[in-house]
């Protein structure tokens, strides 16, 4: 109660924070909306400008942009299957399955309702327990890494569709694609040819750009129609009640997959995404439809991404320490200010603490407003006549690729991954554990070798953090019970499966 | 030649080829018991170990060709035909942008991807094309602050003025 | 071409803002640029960004008016502002704020221009590295830190695997010669919560990034990593005096390109040490936990290519480079 007084107070004592909030929504939507312009770049954008700004106006400003972003991501990855943020990856499966089979105004209306109740859930977590919360991230040591992603990589096990031969490759290729880069026990440099660009490896925004984007461009080039979303779709169609109950245990699993991720440095928005994807396929009446229009397909990522735009704030406001380079700017943002997060921010600047919250709260209006109005042009733009779309898609993709680090070189990596993806397309290679390699590989690999560092190369250690331990049991559970539904299946199917299997 | 197999095959040569180099990584005094190269060579291992698999299974299978194949490759050539066509764009994006510089280049390919995807050449196209490059240099380089390449014209415009 | 035209009339309004009160107060030999770019390879809100961000409307009035733009040249961790640098002319329009991270960069990689392409031009701060434990742990000094590892098995946390803190570390471990695990992560954060949380006994990084935790009281300083005793903490002892024999010096100062004119350098020169005498840039430095280090032009050039040498040589000897 005296939170909520004070986060009124905050908001009368400095009233910029509700134009800030909007701003930051509608900058965010824009710089989440352009592929290669992260979250975190579009925060950083920011920064320089808020030098002379109010304080507290400047980080709600920060905050806002953040969950603008995540949301921005989705529209791109619906609307013409190119990622805007790497988070919004998970979503392009689904959502954009969803609007070739005409339904971009549902699958828009389930990522903004989804998101929406992923930030609310983030946000009062976020108010009512940083502090104590705070402390369960120091619960994770580099074992339970090591269990979160086999976790998320031991769905390949069920996702590899026709083939789990196939799957297995693709799984395999992007985790040596997530090898690229500098060791991270040695400091070596692996695969780099010497190239500094290749230093810090190949971000995963461009195996999901290339694959799923400029793949697409190659591939809708031969084929005689592009499906326009036909009229009476223009419109955004918010999820009936029968739909928001289909939704629900898609976004609990979001929503919580996504406040544990934001809870945990190194972790991050893509990886929830992709997890609560994976989960969500796995309890859900319906796995089949995943990959084919499934409206839990975009509900779950988007409730993760929406959480994590919060509870990312918790480890970053409480112990200082930002769990993803978005919370890293806004740590930024703080610091050019004089004040420095950590326990005592708390205390020292009660008031700027009051006035983040309520801006956050201000915010999730800003997102329902701008985020519902900005759908409408979005739609105008992906009805034009094929050739311009696609014309303008790929100028888009060129354009925003290089903004990473503003490499050519980067956007030779892109269009080299749309070949890729092209080919795999063509050997009938599911592009999903790639992008789970790619996306999970780094995590696992540096978290394996750091712990058994730690543990002087003994692999018990795997079994006495309990985090770890669990996952791995459900994750050798998981992968247990999806090879013998494939091995029972390739028996009743009664073909020469079973040989090479 | 089943595509199977040569997918297989594809994979396989990657596998070698990725062992080759991460053989390659130096030893360092640094290095854990993993090692840099520890995680990368069972990749290897795996990718080229499921490759095989598959290419055992292609060969086992032998399913006969489903009939009108000749038609449906050559249909497949044409597609990866018009594919490689948006590919050149692109590779040409990336050889002339440092020179053309962005503005330029940009225009470019709004204006012959749109006319290589079927689109009329006509003074609407070359206008949109412009509007639009126009527009995707307001969002990046004026409002982002995305230093996109400028080319040789500011070096060409001050020598001029001299 | 036009996006730098435009920060820098951005930045030149910024800098104008803020010069136009105290700038005619002395006018000595006036610098030869109106306005100066000052390139840093980390993001905007990044540890050099913020760095010189504080400095620059001090560095204004110190320099008698001239106006300074940050620019962010980020990729290649410092390749590319390396190489923008070292093309530039050398006309004292363009500066580097250069810490080791652009020697690391040049020894690992191979940059289209290294740091021997480029002329330091004076040092202004060392960011000391400072040894901390978790509040709650047994050690209190570095010295029960060694004697545990000694008597089993040390687990030392360094940021990041090719770095000054992993250095610091291995050198600590063949000075004392105990077994330790040396960790390293992905930046100072993943692994303050693994001091934290106890998994490991140490970790080492700058008082920047320790500075709320340590405000908070959870995390105990054990030993300065530097030459002398930091003002800010001064009871705490330096690991030389602890009978550690290693001090290390991370620096935070300016490069250019090459044959940067003398008159420049000397405007230069005047300017730090005059701004790092500034009480009001002071109170905000110290709170940063750096340490004023001005080193003038020709001993840096000396300093910065001693401490390539000695960044290589343990590169070589350690196997991480040929």
């Amino acid at each position: 109660m005296n939170e909520l007084m004070a986060m009124f107070g905050a908001v009368v004592a400095s009233p910029m924070i509700i134009p800030a909030a909007f701003g930051g929504i509608a900058w965010g939507i824009l710089g989440g909306a352009l592929p290669g312009i992260s979250p975190s770049i579009t925060m950083a954008l920011l920064l320089p400008f808020t030098y002379g700004a109010d304080p507290t106006a400047a980080v709600v400003l920060l905050a806002s942009t953040y969950l603008g972003a995540e949301y921005g991501g989705s529209i791109p990855a619906i609307l013409i299957r190119t990622p805007g943020t790497n988070s919004a990856a998970a979503t392009v499966i689904d959502g954009y399955a969803m609007k070739e089979q005409g339904k971009a105004g549902e699958a828009l209306g389930i990522s903004l309702y989804s998101t929406l109740l992923g930030s609310i859930f983030g946000v009062i977590l976020l108010i009512t327990l940083t502090q104590p919360l705070a402390n369960v991230a120091l619960a994770f040591q580099p074992t339970s890494y090591v269990g979160l992603g086999v976790l998320g990589l031991s769905v390949i096990a069920s996702l590899a569709g026709e083939s789990l031969i196939k799957g297995m490759m693709a799984g395999f290729i992007g985790l040596m694609i997530a090898t690229v880069g500098t060791d991270p026990v040695t400091g070596l440099n692996r695969f780099t040819f010497d190239d500094p660009e290749l230093l810090s490896g190949i971000p995963p925004i461009l195996v999901m750009v290339g694959i799923y984007a400029v793949a697409e461009l190659f591939e809708q080039s031969s084929q005689p129609g592009w499906r326009q979303t036909n009229s009476a779709d223009a419109s955004i169609k918010m999820p009936d009640a029968l739909m928001r109950a289909r939704l629900r245990v898609a976004q609990v699993i979001g929503a919580v997959i996504g406040f544990i991720e934001g809870l945990t440095p190194g972790g991050g928005g893509t990886i929830a995404a992709f997890l609560s994807y994976n989960e969500a396929k796995r309890w859900s009446k319906k796995p089949e439809e995943f990959g084919n229009g499934s409206p839990e397909g975009i509900a779950a990522p988007e409730t993760a991404n929406g959480a994590v735009s919060a509870t990312a704030l918790i480890p970053m406001l409480g112990l200082g320490i930002p769990g993803s380079n978005s919370a890293a700017v806004l740590l930024g943002g703080f610091l050019i200010h004089g004040m420095t997060p950590g326990p005592m921010l708390f205390t020292k600047h009660y008031d700027v603490v009051m006035g983040l919250y309520a801006g956050k709260v201000i915010s999730l209006f800003a997102l329902v407003i701008v985020g519902y109005l900005i759908l409408r042009p979005c739609i105008w733009l992906v009805n034009r006549p094929k050739h311009y779309l696609m014309a303008f898609i790929f100028a888009l993709v060129l354009s925003g690729v290089y903004a990473i680090h503003n490499s050519l070189f980067h956007v030779g990596i892109a269009l080299a991954f749309g070949v890729i993806g092209y080919g795999m397309k063509y050997f009938r290679i599911p592009t999903l554990p790639m992008v789970l390699g790619v996306v999970l590989g780094f995590m696992v690999e540096s978290n394996y070798r750091r712990a058994l560092v730690l543990s002087d190369g003994d692999h018990m250690t795997f079994t006495e953090d309990p985090i770890a331990a669990t996952l791995l049991a459900l994750a050798a559970i998981f992968i247990v019970i999806s090879l013998v539904r494939h091995f029972r299946d390739s028996l009743k199917s009664g073909k020469a499966e079973q040989k090479a299997a | 030649m089943n595509r199977d197999f040569v997918a297989g095959l594809l994979g396989l040569v990657l596998a070698i080829v990725y062992y080759a180099m991460a053989s390659k990584i130096q030893v360092s005094q640094l290095a854990d018991d993993v090692g840099p190269e520890g995680l990368p060579k069972i990749y290897a291992w795996m990718l080229g170990g499921f490759s095989t698999l598959l290419m055992v299974r292609a060969l086992l299978q032998r399913a006969p060709a489903p009939a009108g194949t000749a038609e449906v490759k050559s249909k497949e050539a044409t597609a990866a035909r018009r594919g490689l066509g948006m590919l050149a764009i692109g590779v040409g994006y990336v050889v002339l942008v440092p020179t053309l510089g962005y503005p330029l280049c940009i225009t470019l390919v709004i204006a012959i991807a749109t006319l290589y995807q079927g689109g009329q050449m006509s003074l609407r196209t070359a206008a949109i094309s412009a509007l639009g490059a126009l527009g995707l240099w307001f969002v990046f380089v004026f409002l982002l602050h995305i230093g996109q390449p400028a080319g040789i014209w500011p070096e060409l415009i001050e020598r001029l003025a001299r | 071409m036009s996006m730098r035209k435009l920060r820098l009339a951005a930045g030149a309004i910024v800098g104008l803002a803020v010069a136009v009160a105290p700038a005619f107060a002395q006018a000595p030999a006036k610098y030869p640029k109106d306005t100066v770019i000052l390139a840093t390879h980390s993001s905007p809100g990044g540890g050099s960004d913020i760095f010189l961000r504080e400095l620059l409307p001090h560095l204004t009035r110190a320099m008698g008016g001239v106006n300074f733009a940050v620019e962010n040249i980020s990729g290649g961790s410092g390749a590319k502002a390396m190489a923008v640098l070292a093309k530039a002319k050398p006309d004292g329009g363009m500066f580097y704020a250069t810490t080791p991270t652009f020697i690391y960069t040049s020894l690992l990689s191979k940059p289209e221009a290294s740091y021997k392409d480029l002329e330091p031009l004076v040092n202004v701060f060392f960011d000391p590295e400072v040894v901390y434990t978790a509040a709650d742990s047994k050690f209190k000094t570095l010295q029960d830190v060694i004697d545990h590892a000694k008597a089993s098995r040390g687990k030392w946390g360094a940021a990041n695997p090719a770095s000054l803190e992993r250095q610091v570390l291995e050198q600590m471990k063949t000075a004392t010669g105990v077994r330790a695990a040396v960790v390293t992560f992905e930046g100072g954060g993943d692994m303050l919560i693994n001091v934290l949380n106890h998994t490991l006994d140490i970790g080492i990084g700058e008082m920047q990034e320790i500075r709320g935790q340590m405000e908070a009281g959870k995390l105990r300083v054990l030993a300065v990593m530097g030459e002398k005793r930091l003002e800010q903490l001064p009871e705490i002892p330096t690991a030389r005096e602890q009978g550690v024999n290693v001090a290390v010096r991370k620096f935070r100062g300016l490069a250019g390109p090459k044959n940067t004119p003398p008159e420049v350098v000397a405007a230069w020169e005047a300017g730090v040490q005059k701004v790092l005498a500034d009480p009001a840039y002071k109170k905000i430095y110290m709170e940063n936990g750096l340490q004023p280090a001005f080193i003038p032009h020709a001993e840096y050039v000396k300093f910065v290519a001693e401490f390539g040498q000695e960044t290589q040589d343990f590169l070589k000897s350690t196997g991480v480079i040929k």
